[in-house]
């Protein structure tokens, strides 16, 4: 076996232990551990082979970039994962189904993201979704968790539906399913070409449904609302991460920006998720659906990266740079997105944004946190989201696109509102102190948030190193 | 490191002052002020080159020039650097600070500690505005400025102080993406251009793009400034963020924070886009003559002290706007004399407003009347600066009006005409402002309680008066400080240059 599994194997290591510890008796505090353990030596083992070489198979493809990824991806799995632990005491069930479960959703997730054949990406992609029925819905008393866990199953396997049949029509063109034949041989054409184009729309579909992206949004407030934070938290990054990747792998590797069709549905829908996610945004009271549509929001500006063209309108928007564009949002967005989960799993009873009134003047190193991820969000200047955002104006710029740099501009104004919502809920006075009494602010809260902090302020200050290291890795 | 030591100083000092008010409410305060005078020591070796060496200022444009890498991969450069004009609107910032502080002193008595980080990192920010000479960290700066002072709009401010701070916040911001979109788009055709990657300033104007976006990019610098001045259509946010701001924020914001809206048109815009702004100009002064107009004209209506100061501020600059697009030196000189000028008058004129608020607990012009049997010394100070508003020959205000208007007439007489009707308009707000506070119907009668002026606030106001006299009668020094042969702007040839 190959060494670019170790990660993955370790992993599936940790889920066997897992089922047989459940087998033997029921602990909660060793689930976790294994959890923790399995995940880290998958972490180093994936950090080992950042320097390998790059190689390939029938069903999955192991480069650079694929291994930042994966590497990327546990690093989010690690700091959800050492969040769980507290949530879990607080609820009424049995605690250790859930590791079970996350460890399964980051293994579909890693398959995901190397994945260079239909059927391991379907299988990635199954395995996750699978997964989080089980964790969305995971508390059972709980109406609206299992109002979510359905909504979640019915959607997604509609989306799966989609993906296949998209799949079934590529195969019937191309005669195979691994993506570097699929979609590099497209001179001989046994389909006429709207027939390529309604199977690309078909994988749309799917995949944007998991991206939540407009018109398939609906069900992610909801969702995000309903089902247990740190479920939401990796819906949010994990889910994302991976489904973004492939879809990303697809258009570039196809070529797919040959069809102007193809480019006309790519911008409308990204026009549309920015503007739908910042205006539904506005007025929302609770702060996981204000999460959730800044999510359709901030993947609507990552869908700009689809319409790089390499015409060479400008020479340094080669197509490292859109690669590096990317890969440099995604991490700002992902860490900052973590990092504004956990403060909110520190925060329990925490529930709506007036509710956050007045905590800057009781726990003001979690407000200052809480306000600096907001900020970072929205893309104030010295954070992380900023620097993002800089990369992303900078390429679409070189790129001449007009229309969607002004969609960005007027949409990130709207969705500074909501960001601004919550800063000035939480600068507010309030004579109400009792109900920050649940308030976790324990040792290794603080020192999270601190390595958040570094995080986003840091890498935001001094940005050289971290776009330094992604120039490397998509150079 | 001089430089840097100046952004650094305030930032320190903020964040000590915000510590210290664990120890005493009283700390942060002093703290501040050690701050403020603290930050004069980097300008004094600076102060010995520049003041007393009138030859270094004709060898080159900067004095100070210094940097270092901060993202090598877009060419990025933490650049910062001074010539005369940053010098004078340093000077100036370093002074509002004191101001500020000053009129903050008994004001602000919650959250003390927070506040002077707050009032701290806003100046840093202005200062690094007026320093960055890299793109980027300009852009930089000019956000991030706007943050410490949304929190001191939004935290100690009036009664509608959340809707205030957030209108000026995502105005700023609005006028902040549409700046990193042209800057990102300049950079863009610089470097398709010339194939050099650089948001060095210095570098950038040397070869000053072309092509149909020029224009387009000109426009977009031109807005995120106008926004900041403010120039008319952009300018709602100012009356609010004035009226609910405790006085030292109205203080810096009227005093620094506009100034930085001309400084960038002065610095960016001219420089970087010659032709553009000759296309951009008729507009320019189009805005700037109606703006004069219609902030004297609103000025004149309001009841709120405050907020006929702000109004009067947006009268005030489009003096400047229209000195920045007349392509002629006089007008420019006029421009900048305008910006220190203000500058002073109407931040000293915000502190009366304070002043008055913080005896009578009320703005409101038709609850006030008569305050001279009370408060005389502070009413001949409301005196002073309402004429030094009007536009008084003698004082700063009068040199810069007079100026930006000589310098425009040549090239857009009709439009000069119209905005020199503003001077007019001016006469009649101020004068009302005085004569409603200060004297005409007694609404406030004797009362021993309400004291005058103390010596901390009669000290500030009367260095104030000495400054604007001196800008009045002996303006010449300033304009020699500004180097504007090195500016690589272009002046319109002026056929009637013997008009004065």
């Amino acid at each position: 076996m190959s060494v670019y599994y170790y990660p993955s194997f370790i992993l599936l290591l940790g889920t066997l232990m897992i089922l047989i510890q459940l087998c033997f008796k029921r602990n909660h505090l060793a689930s976790y551990l294994i959890s923790g353990i399995s995940l880290l030596i998958a972490l180093f083992a994936q950090l080992f082979l950042q320097d390998k070489s790059n190689s390939s198979d029938a069903l999955f493809i192991f480069n650079t970039q694929t291994q930042f990824i994966s590497l990327l991806l546990l690093m989010v799995a690690g700091i959800i994962w050492s969040q769980i632990y507290h949530w879990l005491k607080t609820i009424n069930e049995q605690q250790e189904e859930y590791y079970l479960l996350y460890l399964l959703a980051v293994i579909g997730g890693l398959i995901m993201v190397s994945s260079n054949h239909f059927a391991s990406f379907f299988l990635g992609l199954e395995l996750m979704s699978l997964s989080f029925i089980g964790l969305i819905a995971y508390c059972g008393i709980d109406q609206k968790a299992q109002e979510a866990g359905i909504k979640y199953l019915i959607l997604s396997a509609i989306a799966s539906a989609f993906i296949l049949m998209g799949a079934a029509i590529l195969y019937l063109q191309f005669g195979s399913l691994s993506f570097s034949s699929v979609l590099q041989n497209t001179s001989t054409q046994i389909l006429p070409q709207w027939a390529v184009i309604t199977a690309i729309i078909f994988i749309f579909t799917g995949l944007f449904f998991k991206l939540s992206l407009v018109p398939c949004h609906l069900w992610v407030a909801d969702l995000f609302e309903g089902s247990p934070l740190v479920t939401t938290a990796m819906l949010a990054t994990l889910s994302k991460l991976a489904v973004f990747i492939v879809l990303w792998r697809l258009v570039t590797l196809g070529n797919w920006q040959q069809y102007q069709l193809i480019i006309d549905v790519i911008s409308m829908v990204a026009i549309a998720s920015m503007f739908a996610g910042n205006i539904l945004g506005l007025l929302q009271k609770n702060l996981l659906r204000l999460i959730a549509y800044s999510s359709i929001a901030h993947f609507g500006y990552l869908l700009i990266v689809l319409l790089f063209i390499n015409n060479n309108t400008v020479s340094f928007s080669s197509q490292s740079f859109t690669e590096q564009t990317l890969y440099f949002y995604l991490v700002a967005y992902l860490f900052t997105l973590v990092g504004v989960f956990s403060i909110f799993m520190q925060l329990p009873k925490i529930k709506t944004i007036d509710e956050l009134t007045g905590l800057f003047w009781h726990k003001p190193f979690i407000a200052l946190t809480l306000m600096l991820l907001m900020l970072s969000l929205a893309g104030i200047p010295l954070t992380l989201g900023f620097m993002a955002k800089f990369y992303l104006v900078l390429a679409a710029v070189s790129q001449q696109l007009w229309l969607l740099l002004s969609a960005l501009v007027l949409s990130s104004i709207i969705g500074l509102f909501y960001y601004l919502r919550v800063i000035m809920a939480l600068i507010k006075t309030s004579d109400d102190d009792s109900k920050f009494t649940e308030i976790n602010a324990g040792g290794s809260s603080v020192s999270l948030n601190i390595l958040i902090l570094a995080i986003v302020l840091g890498l935001g200050i001094f940005p050289s190193s971290l776009s330094q290291f992604i120039q490397n890795i998509a150079g | 490191m001089s430089l840097f030591l100046l952004i650094i100083i305030p930032l320190l000092g903020g964040v000590f002052s915000c510590y210290s008010e664990r120890f005493s409410s009283d700390l942060p305060k002093k703290i501040a002020l050690a701050t403020l005078l603290i930050w004069w020591l980097p300008i004094i070796p600076l102060l010995n080159n520049m003041a007393f060496d009138v030859n270094a200022l004709q060898t080159s444009q900067w004095l100070v020039n210094q940097s270092s890498n901060w993202i090598p991969i877009f060419n990025i450069r933490a650049h910062l650097a001074l010539d005369g004009l940053s010098f004078l609107l340093i000077i100036l910032t370093l002074l509002m600070g004191l101001v500020a502080l000053s009129s903050a002193w008994h004001e602000i008595t919650k959250r003390t500690g927070f506040f002077y980080l707050n009032l701290l990192w806003t100046l840093a920010g202005v200062i690094g505005v007026f320093l960055a000479i890299d793109l980027f960290l300009f852009f930089v700066f000019w956000e991030v400025m706007l943050v410490p002072m949304y929190f001191l709009i939004s935290i100690w401010g009036h009664e509608n102080r959340q809707y205030a701070a957030l209108k000026f916040f995502i105005f700023t911001q609005a006028g902040g993406l549409l700046m990193l979109l042209s800057m990102c788009a300049l950079i863009g055709l610089h470097y398709q251009q010339t194939g050099i990657l650089t948001f060095n300033y210095i570098k950038l104007i040397q070869n000053p793009i072309s092509g149909d976006l020029t224009f387009w990019i000109a426009l977009g610098f031109t807005i995120a400034f106008l926004v900041k001045l403010p120039a008319l259509p952009f300018h709602s946010w100012l009356p609010d963020a004035h009226t609910q701001a405790p006085t030292a924020a109205s203080v810096i914001l009227a005093a620094v924070l506009l100034k930085t809206g001309g400084y960038g048109i002065i610095r960016f815009v001219l420089p970087l886009f010659p032709q553009a702004s000759i296309e951009l100009a008729p507009f320019m002064m189009i805005i700037g003559a109606v703006g004069i107009i219609y902030g004297a004209m609103m000025a004149f209506v309001q009841t709120d002290l405050k907020r006929l100061v702000a109004y009067s501020s947006v009268s005030h600059m489009g003096f400047v706007l229209l000195g920045c697009f007349a392509f002629n030196i006089y007008a420019l000189q006029g421009a900048i004399m305008q910006m220190l000028a203000h500058g002073i008058s109407t931040s000293a004129l915000f502190v009366l407003v304070g002043m008055i608020q913080h005896r009578y607990h009320t703005r409101d012009l038709n609850q006030l009347g008569g305050l001279w049997i009370n408060l005389p010394k502070l009413s001949a100070f409301g005196l002073f600066f309402g004429i030094a508003s009007l536009g008084m020959p003698g004082l700063g205000n009068f040199v810069a009006e007079f100026l930006i208007l000589v310098g425009s007439f040549e090239q857009y007489p009709t439009i000069t005409v119209i905005a020199a009707s503003g001077l007019i308009l001016a006469a009649v707000y101020s004068l009302l402002l005085i004569y409603k506070t200060f004297f005409g119907q007694i609404k406030r009668p004797y009362d021993s309680k309400i004291s005058d002026t103390n010596t901390k606030e009669w000290i500030t106001l009367i260095s104030m008066c000495f400054i604007l006299i001196y800008l009045g009668l002996h303006p010449q020094p300033i304009f020699d400080l500004i180097p504007l042969q090195f500016m690589e702007l272009t002046f319109i040839p002026s056929t009637a240059g013997a008009l004065l």
